[in-house]
């Protein structure tokens, strides 16, 4: 167990302007902080923090306070990092922190035990509580907690545009009298309300209301022991009804704050709380804090009769399997069908503006004005690179990129989930493990990094395993853009179809040598949005501004060294010691080594090598169908890149990195040295 | 009931001991809990754990503690209810104090047959608590038939009773979200061999198969249905302030 932090005495003690750095344990992923964020001390800037139940809107309200490179979906779970951002209201630095969202301020998971820390170690000036509004009365349990505890809340009514679809309407001003907090109504996606909120916490910050905050009203007999543990208490800050609460439910983070003799009188009254109710006082606590809830929740909704919209249908179907599943299928079929067609689409206008127009007077002029073969090498590479990234990956990436994010926006991922649960049963997993899968079709590394909300680690062990294995979209850009291109459809269905079925083996595999356990699913299905288009393409830039600024200069580097390894001749003394496996085993030509080499750093840089290597982008006059299917095959199996080791190595171990890349590595050699020997011996 | 006979009394003690730590739900009841209410040490509440978990009673994890089974549970609700009857009518007919009620019928609760305590319960005008003002378990209704798992259920609208999960976690993730017993659940649809998608307080969950069957529920009472319907329609169309 990890020593507990001396929270309490920070809390509120620690001077309110100070900008220190939150502490954080163990237990607390780091705080990802942007570069733009100024260091410098300012007396009015503000600490504030983002709460509120996963789905509820918190990263869209994030990323419009802030712009940070935060990545805002619709799917439970899905920020599972403290990330820090910047923020102004009339010339005030605020400092916002968006933390993972959380159903109660316990610490059950991994991303609870990291939000409850967090907020009882740092000295925040408000707490924005993001409440959503179509689903106010659950959401108002977290708000009670947090009210309860003291802490400076401000609730944004989120998601107010919805409420008119359901036919619900609340009443603000009786919402900010039943709460004893101000109550700002917003719509994060679209950005509405959400300075107002910044101004209403920087108002409530410089001088706190004075109304109380509404106390949970518990049975008589809670209510009693309560009042017999209050005395009792020390001063801390917190308020000591919500510390008498927090001790009588048995939350060991509070009950390492009071001494031997507290602990044991409260012990007594816990007994005797649950003699008179039969029940674990924490039920009889949770259902005061609930039945609150649903008093303010009833006070202040309007219901009319509702017929389901056509959105809500279109919900019910997605999760219905006579329809779910066709639905699922040709969504896919379909997705890969825009990839291929637009992307390839995309992808010859690019390759022939670069062939056409750019290179033939840039090379003329080079080639015929400079005499050092170093420098023309290079500028050949440099533009090779650049030609390759943009036609290649940029247009097929993007593309699924862009659809992912519509999915993701409409709420439709953990309807998958749901739906495919039964079948994540066979790989020992549950529908939740369904999403990172999904996301791993797009990139690797936020892929892993949404295991972090699965519950068990034997769950993250095999979700990150086989998140490697599958197809992301540098891989799905080399299958279409390449072999499906050069060598024809079907093997590229092949290759899917290979790479499936070596998932769901891997994963047979996994569930019975993996220890551990995993825990059923538990899994709140959003509401249907219709997407937007800002946010969408905000989302896809975040996703491919990473890949322009950190892949297209490593592709530049790695050529230009490329092209200096064959002039001077060096290139042999790499290509030579891999004979064995390029030529031996896998049948390919020996000019593929680098190609190999270059697709650890990233995936697709296989195939821009190999353009590069090969002098054209027609794959198909240098390399025989069998050996672009093989070399695609290959490239799609083996060892994940590098990025996608660092991501593995930081949440799980370096051992489980080290043995995913030696597994994949067996995996293709065995699939790829197969794939040859057949294909070839069919073809004879 | 062939079961039933087949336990001692000190067995019944014991699943009566977990029922009341976790009546309604809750963590499971440990090792040293159960010690300290039934005045025993460690080692044998262990060893009967494991009994127990043997006759499939409770869901034993070492360490970590025990909560009853869907059979143990209907067990233990029946003892509970012949305690708490007797309690009642120590107190009430034979005027005796609390205290000396409670130890007497933890002796008679063992003894009494199930159509004594009915008749009884009936004479005495079918009481909804006991002395302590712990609500006294329904004999009719709460029958064998009445309390079944959540993932047997049918479409249809039902209430939440107990939480029963040999994993504390699926509890508290449970309560965290709002499922707790008291609350009615609307079963949406069924995924075959699937999970069960859920409608509470406007929110849809999908709660995989095995964590539907950690939620114990019974048909909703049409006559509760109409008073918290009505409840929750008046206060709705009065908009304060």
């Amino acid at each position: 167990m990890p020593e507990l932090p001396s929270f309490l005495k920070k809390w509120k003690t620690a001077p309110k302007k100070a900008l220190a750095e939150p502490t954080m344990g163990a237990l607390c992923p780091p705080v990802q902080e942007t570069p733009s964020l100024s260091k410098t001390p300012d007396t009015t800037s503000k600490q504030f923090a983002l709460m509120g139940n996963p789905s509820a809107g918190k990263s869209a309200m994030f990323s419009q306070m802030t712009g940070v490179n935060v990545i805002v979906s619709n799917i439970p779970q899905t920020t599972v990092m403290v990330q820090k951002g910047l923020s102004q209201v009339n010339g005030h630095n605020l400092f916002i922190y968006d933390l993972p969202g959380v159903y109660s301020i316990t610490a059950v998971t991994e991303d609870e035990a990291a939000t409850k820390e967090f907020l009882l170690g740092t000295s925040l000036d408000a707490v924005i509580d993001i409440v959503d509004a179509t689903r106010l009365e659950r959401n108002l349990y977290l708000t009670l907690q947090m009210l309860e505890l003291g802490l400076p809340v401000v609730v944004s009514l989120n998601q107010v545009d919805l409420l008119k679809t359901l036919d619900l309407d609340i009443d603000v001003a009786g919402l900010e009298k039943e709460l004893g907090a101000q109550v700002v109504p917003t719509i994060a996606t679209q950005g509405e309300g959400v300075h107002a909120t910044l101004e209403t916490a920087y108002h409530y910050a410089e001088r706190p209301s004075k109304r109380a905050p509404r106390q949970v009203s518990y049975d008589d007999h809670v209510e009693r022991a309560l009042a017999a543990i209050i005395p009792l208490l020390p001063e801390t800050g917190i308020p000591k009804r919500g510390f008498a609460a927090r001790l009588l439910e048995g939350d060991k983070d509070f009950e390492s704050r009071v001494d031997e003799h507290t602990l044991a009188r409260v012990k007594e009254f816990r007994d005797e709380v649950e003699r008179a109710h039969g029940e674990d006082v924490a039920i009889t606590i949770a259902r005061g804090r609930y039945s609150t809830a649903d008093l303010i929740a009833s006070a202040v909704l309007v219901r009319k009769v509702h017929k389901p919209t056509l959105a809500e249908k279109f919900g019910d179907m997605a999760t219905r399997p006579r329809t779910g599943y066709p639905l699922l299928v040709g969504l896919i079929g379909g997705m890969l069908a825009l990839i291929f067609f637009v992307g390839g689409y995309l992808s010859d206008l690019i390759s022939a503006f670069f062939e056409g127009i750019v290179f033939p007077p840039v090379f003329g002029i080079v080639d015929a004005h400079v005499a050092n073969v170093f420098i023309t090498s290079a500028v050949h590479s440099t533009l090779l690179a650049l030609a390759a990234a943009l036609s290649i990956a940029v247009p097929y990436i993007m593309v699924f990129f862009i659809f992912l994010a519509i999915l993701e926006d409409v709420g439709y991922l953990p309807r998958v989930a749901v739906l495919l649960d039964r079948q994540a049963h066979v790989l020992g997993l549950r529908g939740r493990s369904i999403v990172p899968l999904l996301f791993g079709y797009g990139c690797s590394v936020p892929a892993i990094m949404a295991t972090r909300a699965l519950p068990t680690r034997k769950e993250r062990i095999i979700t990150t395993a086989l998140i490697t294995m599958i197809p992301c979209s540098a891989r799905t850009a080399i299958i279409l853009g390449v072999a499906a291109t050069y060598a024809g459809i079907q093997y590229a269905l092949a290759i899917y179809l290979i790479s499936f079925v070596l998932v769901i083996a891997s994963g047979r595999l996994l569930r019975s040598t993996v220890p551990g356990r995993t825990a059923g699913l538990v899994l709140e299905i959003p509401l249907i949005r219709r997407p937007a288009l800002v946010p969408i393409l905000k989302k896809t830039w975040l996703r491919m501004k990473e890949f322009l600024y950190i892949a297209v200069p490593l592709l530049i580097i790695g050529s230009i060294v490329f092209g200096w390894l064959d002039v001077t001749g060096l290139s042999q003394f790499i290509e030579g010691p891999m004979t064995p496996i390029t030529v031996g085993i896998l049948g390919l030509p020996s000019f593929t080594a680098i190609c190999l080499i270059y697709g650890v750093l990233r995936k697709e840089m296989a195939v821009e090598m190999l353009a590069i290597a090969s002098g054209t982008f027609i794959f198909s006059t240098v390399m025989t169908p069998v050996q672009i299917f093989v070399f695609c095959l290959v490239v799609t199996l083996y060892v994940p890149c590098i990025a996608t080791f660092g991501v593995i190595a930081r949440e799980l171990s370096a051992r489980w990195a080290a043995g995913i890349g030696i597994f994949t590595i067996v995996v293709a050699l065995i699939a790829g040295g197969i794939a040859f020997r057949v294909l070839t011996y069919a073809h004879w | 009931m062939s079961q039933e006979h087949k336990l001692s009394a000190s067995e019944e003690e014991y699943l009566e001991a977990i029922y009341t730590r976790q009546e309604g739900g809750a963590q499971a009841a440990t090792t040293g809990d159960l010690a300290a209410c039934l005045g025993v040490k460690d080692a044998s509440v262990t060893e009967m754990l494991k009994k127990l978990s043997e006759k499939e009673l409770v869901n034993y994890t070492p360490y970590h503690g025990a909560t009853l089974t869907e059979a143990g549970l209907k067990i233990a609700t029946k003892v509970k209810r012949k305690h708490r009857l007797l309690e009642r009518f120590l107190v009430d007919i034979c005027g005796i104090g609390k205290r000396e009620s409670h130890e007497q019928a933890c002796e008679i609760e063992h003894v009494i047959s199930d159509k004594a305590i009915d008749n009884l319960s009936t004479q005495l005008g079918n009481p909804a608590t006991c002395p302590g003002g712990s609500a006294i378990p329904d004999g009719e209704k709460g029958d064998e038939t009445e309390i079944s798992k959540l993932s047997e259920m049918g479409t249809g609208t039902y209430m939440i009773r107990f939480l029963t999960s040999p994993e504390p976690e699926t509890i508290s993730r449970l309560c965290s979200l709002g499922l707790i017993p008291g609350l009615p659940v609307k079963v949406l649809r069924k995924i075959s061999n699937g999970p069960i998608v859920i409608e509470m307080k406007d929110t849809q969950i999908a709660l995989g198969r095995d964590v539907a069957e950690s939620l114990l529920v019974s048909p909703e009472e049409e006559k509760e249905k109409g008073i918290r319907e009505r409840a929750k329609r008046a206060p709705a169309h009065v908009i304060p302030g």
